[in-house]
């Protein structure tokens, strides 16, 4: 549990820098959001009841709303929803047994 | 009910959407001010770095080229305009007109841009006089956006070539009126213009006064790849914007004192 909680407080803080970072300096160069890129992949790599996904997901649906005109929360609740439904595609249709040498978060 | 969907998830959402319409009801001015006065020092920081390393990664010696090319252009153009201005001015005196005030500006700073939308961040807001639909320029009246969003010490400024952003423009060149629309991606389009006069490319794009929008006379850009295809009513054409991202750092806020059409 403290592990967890630990786990996803680190990955909170790394990703708030991130975000700070891809909106003041990556705009020079490119426009692709790395970060939802990295928020997919915890979700697809994580155990479908894991929650480090879903808290990932949250809170860059959170930080988007707070840096921009949306209501907050409507990003927050849509990617925590989007993570959901992706997990439960993945639990339920997907077995790919090949993607067993990828590491688990 | 498997392991993805559970009841504990179901009633976490659940309490977290109401605590989402609390803090939308109540705190959501607040609360991002609060944020980005956190942010804006690292944020401003990073914006000046990577606008800096942006610049030196751009090919110096085709720049270079280009800004000497553009200046000829333009000292061939102001030399024809210094007749015009002293005609203007003898014009004026005669009709007892005075000149257009300046504009009441405030400057400001970028911080940031949305990652997924033509919006930027500045670091002035309603108490330094911003207000919802000022329009947004850089130095040499080139039109940015305007103000979409404000917050106390903070704004958000909607660039123009946010998707779906129409904003009334006249092309001197071709004595006619049109519209920019925003596409998305920092790009923008002309749209509109009539089918029978004729649209050169590199004309000058400027705001008119007729969407209530923005000021008579700001730079929006130059037109390009004019498109008149048989089956339009209207011709198209790109538009190259005035601004470019690189070199966007200070900003100023036109205060207007009327806003029609917000």
């Amino acid at each position: 549990m403290i592990k967890e909680a630990l786990k996803t407080l680190f990955l909170i803080v790394v990703m708030y820098y991130a975000f700070l970072f891809e909106m003041s300096f990556l705009p020079f160069f490119t426009f692709f959001s790395f970060l939802i890129l990295f928020v997919v992949l915890i979700n697809i790599l994580e155990e479908p009841c894991g929650r480090i996904g879903l808290f990932s997901a949250f809170f860059l649906g959170l930080l988007m709303d707070i840096y921009s005109t949306h209501y907050i929360g409507l990003m927050a609740i849509g990617f925590l929803l989007l993570s959901l439904l992706l997990k439960l595609i993945l639990s339920r249709y997907v077995r790919v047994g090949s993607l067993g040498w990828l590491p688990k978060i | 009910m498997n392991s993805v969907i559970t009841k504990k998830r179901i009633s976490v959402l659940v309490f977290l959407l109401v605590c989402f319409l609390i803090v939308n009801a109540f705190l959501r001015d607040g609360l991002k001010n609060f944020v980005y006065e956190k942010s804006a020092a690292l944020q401003a920081s990073l914006w000046d770095r990577g606008s800096n390393d942006s610049f030196a990664m751009q090919n110096q010696e085709e720049l270079n080229k280009k800004l000497i090319e553009e200046n000829q252009k333009l000292l061939s153009d102001l030399a024809g305009l210094q007749g015009v201005r002293e005609e203007n001015e003898t014009l004026r005196e005669a009709l007892g007109l005075k000149l257009q005030n300046d504009f009441d500006l405030v400057l400001g700073r970028v911080i940031s841009k949305d990652v997924l939308s033509d919006t930027l961040l500045i670091n002035i807001g309603l108490n330094d006089g911003v207000k919802k639909g000022f329009p947004v320029i850089l130095s040499g009246k080139a039109l940015l956006g305007r103000v979409v969003d404000v917050y106390p010490n903070y704004s958000r400024v909607m660039l123009i070539t946010q998707k779906n952003n129409m904003i009334d423009v006249e092309i001197p060149d071709a004595k006619s009126f049109a519209l920019s629309k925003g596409e998305g991606g920092l790009k923008a389009s002309l749209d509109m213009f009539p089918r029978d006069k004729e649209l050169k490319e590199d004309s000058l794009i400027i705001t008119s006064a007729m969407g209530g929008n923005y000021p008579a006379g700001l730079l929006v850009g130059k037109v390009k790849n004019v498109k008149k295809l048989d089956n339009e009513v209207y011709q198209r054409a790109d538009i190259e914007k005035a601004f470019d991202l690189n070199t966007v750092n200070n900003i100023f806020v036109i205060k207007i004192a009327e806003i029609y059409n917000d």
